[in-house]
């Protein structure tokens, strides 16, 4: 904590590039933790397209999901997920991440 | 099956992977009028501990890739902790822009990291090493793979 005139100020840790790379999909990233639970029902497998706080679609393949954001919205970032209940974890031991 | 040969390094074995947009990301370049990347030619450490491949963040900036997923990613550097990362949807094959042999593309679900190692561009993970055989010769340092 920093004292400035009086205010407390909290200085955010450094972000790496990646995770600044990421923050455009925080919003779809909310979407989908916010729509997890109506989407495992039944959908559970399949490929949920997301853009800002829209729910677009869900479709049984990932590449038709791509295609028909590309479609959409152009070569920006969107959200397509595997509607899976868990958050996938990886161990990549040797990368700065 | 094609074969690759390769010196063992100090941080391990080094190979010549090609990269590309996805053909999704191809298409829709192609249908807006853009003209679309050729492949790209870079150097891949094989990791076979990596549960994933890897792209050095740059790289995927470099090449215009949109972030459309994400995963927690642990790593020795991070000890307990798992960060969210981004992931970048490209086709990839071993071996060099030059190589005679037809590219056999692969879809691969790339994670975005900062470093992967001074020599390479690429973390070869167990996911594009799934199709391959190696034969680890330590005595010369060279690594064989057939892909």
């Amino acid at each position: 904590m920093i004292e400035t005139q009086g205010q407390a100020r909290r200085i955010p840790p450094a972000l790496s590039e990646p995770e600044v790379a990421l923050h455009v999909l925080a919003e779809e990233m909310a979407t989908y933790r916010d729509h997890l639970t109506s989407l495992l029902q039944g959908q559970q497998g399949q490929y949920v397209l997301i853009k800002g706080r829209d729910v677009v679609g869900v479709f049984h393949d990932r590449s038709e999901a791509l295609r028909e954001g590309y479609q959409r919205f152009g070569v920006v970032p969107f959200l397509v997920r595997q509607i899976i209940a868990c958050e996938p974890v990886v161990y990549l031991p040797n990368v700065a991440p | 099956m094609p074969r690759l040969e390769t010196p063992i390094g100090r941080d391990g074995p080094i190979v010549d992977v090609r990269i590309w947009i996805g053909p999704e990301h191809e298409e829709a370049l192609k249908l807006r009028g853009y003209q679309t990347p050729r492949p790209l030619s870079v150097s891949g450490l094989v990791d076979t501990g990596a549960q994933m491949t890897a792209i050095q963040q740059v790289l995927a900036q470099g090449m215009g890739l949109p972030v459309h997923d994400w995963v927690g990613l642990r790593s020795s550097v991070l000890g307990t902790e798992a960060r969210d990362a981004p992931i970048y949807l490209m086709r990839m094959t071993f071996g060099s822009i030059e190589d005679p042999n037809p590219p056999k593309w692969r879809m691969i679900r790339s994670v975005g990291v900062t470093l992967v190692s001074p020599g390479a561009l690429i973390l070869i993970g167990q996911d594009l090493l799934a199709t391959c055989r190696f034969t680890y010769d330590g005595r010369k340092r060279r690594l064989t793979m057939s892909y």
